[in-house]
This record gives C-alpha cells, sequence and structure tokens, in this order.
C-alpha cells in the first residue's frame, strides 16, 4: 500500500501532490465500526497466523509447536530460553481477549499487548476489504486503497482512504 | 460518475465522502445508506452512523471545516 500524506487544506495540493479526499465532496458522513465488530472479522485461522507472526518476529520467545485452533479460542504454547513456557489464548468469534500465563508477568504482559496491536492491525486491514468488497458490490470500480497521513492543526493521524467510482 | 472515498482511521472510526460534479446529494445519501447497510449486513451491528449525511455543494468546502472534519471519532 501506498503511503502519502493528505493535507488538510481542501481542493490544494499537499506537499507530495495528494489532494485531501472530501476537494470535491457532494457529502460528508461519520460513522464507527466498534471494538468487537472489528474483532468478529477475524476468524481462528486468521487468529493463529497473527500469534505464529508475533512469535517469530519476538527475540524473546520461540514457538515449540503450531497454535491450535479451537471452537473458542486459539491457543499456542511458547518458551523463553530453555524451560520456562508461556501459554498464549485468544478468543475467537468477536470477543477482544487475549490472555498469556507465564513466570514473568511483565513478559506476559508485553506479548500479549503486542499480539493484540497486531490483531487490531489485521482487522483493519480486514475492514478496509470489507469496505472495498461492499463498495463494488454497490457497482463500484477501480478501487485503490492507500496508507496516508491526514493532517489536522499540525497533528497527524495515520489513516487508510479507499477510493472506488461507481 | 460518483467517487467513494472512505477515510478509515485505527481507532475505528470511518469518513465517508462522495465526490463528484455531476453527483447530486440524494445519489450522494443513497450510495452512502446502502454502504453502511451492507457493512451491517457483514457485522450485524457492528456499525454506527455517528454523524447525518452532510450536504456540501461540489468544491464548495472551506478550509477550517475540512480541518474539523478531518478530526478523528
Amino acid at each position: 500500500m501506498r503511503r502519502e500524506r493528505v493535507s488538510a487544506t481542501c481542493g490544494t495540493k499537499g506537499r507530495t501532490g495528494s489532494t485531501t479526499p472530501c476537494n470535491l465532496a457532494v457529502s460528508i458522513t461519520k460513522a464507527a465500526f466498534d471494538n468487537e465488530a472489528l474483532a468478529s472479522l477475524l476468524d481462528g485461522p486468521t487468529i493463529g497466523a497473527v500469534i505464529a507472526a508475533v512469535v517469530e518476529d519476538s527475540t524473546t520467545f520461540s514457538a515449540s509447536g503450531a497454535p491450535y485452533v479451537g471452537t473458542t479460542r486459539v491457543t499456542m504454547t511458547v518458551g523463553v530460553g530453555r524451560w520456562d513456557e508461556y501459554d498464549i489464548s485468544v478468543a475467537t468469534g468477536g470477543k477482544l481477549d487475549v490472555r498469556v500465563e507465564g513466570s514473568d508477568r511483565a513478559r506476559a504482559r508485553d506479548i500479549a499487548d503486542t499480539i493484540t496491536a497486531a490483531l487490531a492491525s489485521v482487522g483493519q486491514a480486514v475492514l478496509s476489504r470489507a469496505i472495498v468488497a461492499q463498495l463494488e458490490a454497490l457497482g463500484g470500480k477501480n478501487a485503490t486503497a492507500q496508507a496516508v497521513s491526514a493532517e489536522d492543526n499540525g497533528q497527524v493521524f495515520q489513516a487508510t482512504l479507499l477510493t472506488v467510482t461507481i | 460518475m460518483a467517487q467513494v472515498k472512505v477515510l478509515q482511521f485505527p481507532d475505528g472510526t470511518m469518513q465517508i465522502f462522495v465526490d463528484g460534479e455531476d453527483v447530486d446529494f440524494e445519489t450522494a445519501e443513497r450510495l452512502t445508506t446502502q454502504l453502511l447497510a451492507r457493512l451491517n449486513a457483514v457485522v450485524p451491528g457492528g456499525v454506527k452512523q455517528t454523524s447525518a449525511v452532510e450536504q456540501h455543494k461540489p468544491g464548495g468546502l472551506r478550509h477550517a471545516h475540512v480541518t474539523q472534519e478531518l478530526r478523528r471519532g
């Protein structure tokens, strides 16, 4: 996905040459997805892949097997050093519940936070695909997705800009 | 031709813009409503519309207004 900055100045070119997304807006509407709705977009195998990727990227934890995808939770046991083990358990079915149990609480909390952030990121990507799919079902064509920075009073928010022509 | 743009923020909020010089407000409102209804079909009750579909004239938005619109939430 390309990343560029979206200037908040309507109808003018930003520093990277992009125009703000509302420069010709006929209408503007705000909406929100709640966290549990985002979580419900993630199925067990996807959650398992996210956990495995976080563990693989970790310099502390090592995988001793693949994640187990159960009916209500995805679980994985990971090791630290030769003897220490931590049990990771993430709920499926729209519950944002990440639990990690092990001897070092700070270490457990650290990987739980990393998994939660990774799940949120993947949830956003799945939501982007769902939005584009629904726009295409309405007749939308030429869908694009861009990582953008929306600027407001000097404060920059990261966002994804999805565009289709209908 | 209408251009539908969805600005999706990491906190789950989003802003839906409908652009197009030959697009009237009724069309823009219909497209927005249909998109939200479809998303609610994908995740029942998951999407909440947090502002009415606001009408703007093509190219008529002012900087201050847009600055406000680009805020999250």
